[in-house]
């Protein structure tokens, strides 16, 4: 165990020091036996960030079910804290128990977004492991998941096993593995030969050109392990609040939606099933509210009964449900009269482009009309906050269709004005927001070049022009040197390792954190590499070109992908698959 | 709805103590939650659980002694069990009881504190030092400026490495300035937040009616 004295000692000079010390209800302190596995569940960025992250929480709770193993968790602590723990000798330490992160069997990473790869090599660094596999020749399997696992190459070097799909299988297979092979005589090497032979694991030391690994996913979503509780943050997280996940993937194929593509195919659970969660996860955590996590839950087909049936066993408890992601045309009146009876709060949509003709090509499957007539119900219902998201840089993007957000935005100020005064229940605002579009690996865009640096800057800014000039609208864009990075590393490929290596040991950490990023780091770690972030970021893939996620099979085919892509130039939709299949190479297994 | 005002003492030990005054009251509030007891709400947009404390507790400070107050609608014994049952790692609920209608919020009752300082002769004597001068000024930031104050008056008494220190609205002296002010730094837990009944001091508790 570290020395509780000195961590004691540090903690009081360090910023919201209830980040570090564990100790929340409902997480799961275990006595360590002997032949126990210990799997130390390590988020690359912040406590408050990594609390929130739901696939943690069911790994988590699911790993601790077993009488064999023990799951603990740590997240990256912020540099104030880090260099207190130099100081003092404290490494890197599990939450539950005060382990070093250095004396598990496994530490697992989750990779959400690109821009947590840096954390992760400083919370190996300050776990005293080797940074690459090559150089580990004992301590913890270093394995890593969730979305981005889905192109690997950029992190080969750094992580023995990649779990690449649904974890609630998978992980347990990894596990009986590991105790199959544990003991005296245990051989790492013997180990991750064993575990390239699970199915969804890609061992990048091990893997031969031309192996492609497969995705796993679970078959009976409803069947699928899901905790009766979460753990209470100690101190505030970004969603401080329960999740029920109602339905996992997406069949609306919006061309540049990752998730939409990975997570196939959709599966849901029971409105039953649901309900009971909920209510056992609110009895168990006291959370204030609650919601549902999908990609897209106003597809969930009893989405307005699940909604009705939480309200009404919730409400009475003082429990508040809000329901994320909610697409435009899936908009009920009723529904949102409810929603606003529970909470007072704003309105989201997300048209993510300004012209039909672009929406097309995107097969964002939204007209003007269902915007208009959704933000006419969201207003009527006494919402005066509306969220209006966009994507800008998109494939084929002209300033003709910059200027039908600003025109988007405008019609729907002028529904609100159209509403008598006496029924409006306060002053109008709009914020809009315009991110980056990010080329990601198995869409259709997967081949794109991302749009030059300045021509983002220089569309963000005719947008905030145009915007500024409508009273109430609030415009707010993303920090380009973070969407040309992440660009780079999405679909980066080996080359990426050493960079990543050189630009974190030039200071670069928390790279999501504006405080935190170094735009100096990663320049010269790119130019010592030899690499041009802008090249790199800005250059489109050829077709017939060997992709570096090409060592990953996600059940979805490349030529559908290559299909979508010449469809969308021809700026014509694709249907949602519930309608009938569009042959994205699942062939019925998704049935 | 009639609603009863409870009082609840507790300790704060170990790492919680490391836990700041708004994650106090959120899991305080969750705790409550998850009792299922039937509890007072505020009015409004975004009706919370009213909980009052008797101190903001300083982050960093061990305490074996701390109150706070909310509010129900059937007082049942077996309440501070109940509470204690769902308090997370090292928070205990020692005891709690009824409070009269016309007992003022335990925030405005206290009086002073004692601290238990853990430290060497020594380190104790640069305290009494302390107590010897008629006037101690320390800066402070108040507001965001920097103002000078006389924390002397603040100081109760000493007994062993006992000390008591005032908390008061118009005066609290944090155990954590007093050792900067003497130049030390050791370990100190508050043991009790006394108020005054008839001129004598007296633990908080002590304002308690039915013990739940």
């Amino acid at each position: 165990l570290i020395d509780i004295k000195k961590l004691e000692k540090i903690l009081p000079k360090v910023e919201r020091p209830a980040r570090y010390i564990g100790g929340e209800k409902n997480s799961v302190v275990k006595e360590y036996k002997e032949g126990m596995t210990r799997f130390l569940f390590a988020f690359p960025d912040a406590y408050e960030i990594g609390m929130s992250h739901l696939g943690t929480a069911i790994l988590y709770y699911e790993t601790n079910e077993r009488e064999d193993c023990i799951a603990e968790r740590t997240y990256a602590p912020f540099p104030d804290m880090q260099a207190e723990m130099k100081a003092a000798g404290i490494p890197l330490y599990s939450l539950e128990s005060y382990t070093p992160a250095a004396e598990f069997d496994f530490i697992g990473f989750n990779l959400s977004y690109e821009m947590c790869y840096t954390n992760i090599l400083y919370m190996l660094e300050l776990a005293g492991i080797p940074l690459r596999s090559k150089d580990r020749t004992e301590g913890p399997i270093i394995v890593a998941g969730g979305t981005c696992a889905f192109n690997p190459e950029p992190l080969r070097d750094f992580i023995d096993i990649f779990l690449i799909g649904d974890g609630e299988e998978l992980n347990m297979e990894l596990l009986d593995l590991y105790n199959e092979h544990k003991g005296e005589n245990f051989s790492r090497q013997a180990f991750l030969e064993a575990a390239k032979n699970i199915e969804g694991c890609y061992v990048p030391m091990l893997a031969k050109p031309g192996e492609r690994v497969r995705k796993r996913y679970v078959k009976d979503l409803d069947k699928a392990y899901f905790p009766s509780k979460f753990i209470v943050p100690l101190t505030a997280a970004v969603h401080d609040r329960a999740t029920i996940e109602i339905m996992r993937g997406c069949t609306r194929g919006c061309r540049f939606c990752q998730a939409g593509f990975l997570y196939r195919p959709v599966r849901e659970r029971k409105l039953k099933t649901l309900c009971e969660q909920a209510d056992s996860i609110i009895n168990a955590t006291g959370f204030e509210e609650i919601s549902l996590n999908s990609l897209s839950s106003g597809d969930y087909s009893a989405i307005q009964p699940l909604a009705f049936a939480l309200i009404d066993g919730l409400e009475s408890r003082h429990v508040s449900v809000s329901l994320p992601s909610l697409r435009v045309d899936s908009f009920d009146e009723e529904y949102a009269k409810k929603m606003q009876d529970v909470k007072k709060s704003g309105f989201t949509f997300a048209p993510e482009a300004g012209t039909q003709r672009l929406r097309d090509v995107i097969n964002k499957n939204v007209t003007e009309e269902d915007v208009l007539k959704s933000a006419r119900m969201a207003f009527e219902s006494g919402a005066t906050t509306v969220k209006l998201y966009f994507m800008i840089g998109l494939p084929t993007e002209t300033d003709e269709d910059l200027d039908g957000i600003a025109d988007l935005v405008s019609k729907v100020r002028s529904v609100f004005y159209s509403i008598p005064k006496e029924e409006r229940r306060g002053s109008l605002k709009i914020n809009v927001s315009a991110s980056s579009f990010v080329p990601k690996p198995f869409t259709p865009f997967q081949w794109c070049a991302q749009n030059p640096e300045e021509e983002l800057r220089r569309k963000q800014r005719y947008l905030k022009d145009k915007l500024s000039k409508l009273k109430g609208v609030n415009f707010s864009s993303h920090f380009s040197p973070l969407s040309l990075l992440e660009a780079v590393f999405a679909r980066g490929d080996k080359r990426l390792n050493n960079v990543l290596e050189s630009a974190f040991k030039k200071g670069a950490k928390f790279d999501s954190w504006h405080e935190h990023f170094s735009t100096e780091a990663w320049q010269e770690a790119f130019a010592e590499a030899g690499l041009d972030m802008h090249e790199l970021a800005e250059t489109s893939y050829d077709f017939d070109e060997e992709l570096p996620w090409d060592v990953i099979d996600c059940l979805v085919d490349k030529r559908y992908l290559k299909k979508e892509y010449d469809t969308a130039m021809k700026e014509t939709t694709t249907r949602d698959c519930r309608q009938g299949c569009t042959g994205c190479g699942f062939g019925g297994r998704c049935k | 709805m009639e609603y009863t005002r409870i009082g609840v003492k507790f300790s704060r030990t170990g790492m919680a103590a490391f836990a700041s005054h708004l994650d106090m009251q959120r899991l305080f509030s969750r705790a409550i939650r998850r009792t299922g007891l039937d509890v007072k709400y505020s009015e409004g947009f975004n009706p919370h659980i009213v909980t009052s404390f008797a101190s903001a507790m300083p982050v960093g400070l061990k305490s074996r002694g701390e109150y706070m107050e909310f509010s129900v609608a059937n007082p049942e014994e077996g309440l501070a069990e109940k509470l204690n049952a769902e308090m997370p790692e090292g928070f205990a609920v020692e005891c709690a009881g009824e409070l009269y209608r016309t007992t003022p919020k335990l925030m405005a009752a206290t009086w002073a504190a004692d601290y238990a300082f853990d430290g060497s002769e020594e380190e104790l004597a640069k305290i009494d030092e302390l107590f010897d001068c008629s006037e101690i000024l320390v800066e402070k930031r108040k507001k965001g400026k920097l103002v000078t104050a006389d924390i002397r008056p603040l100081m109760i008494a000493k007994k062993g490495n006992i000390v008591r220190l005032s908390m008061t609205e118009a005066g609290t002296l944090s155990p954590f300035v007093l050792m900067d002010a003497a130049g030390i730094e050791v370990d100190v837990e508050r043991l009790a937040i006394l108020t005054r009944i008839d001129g004598r001091p007296e633990p908080l508790s002590a304002l308690f009616g039915r013990s739940l």
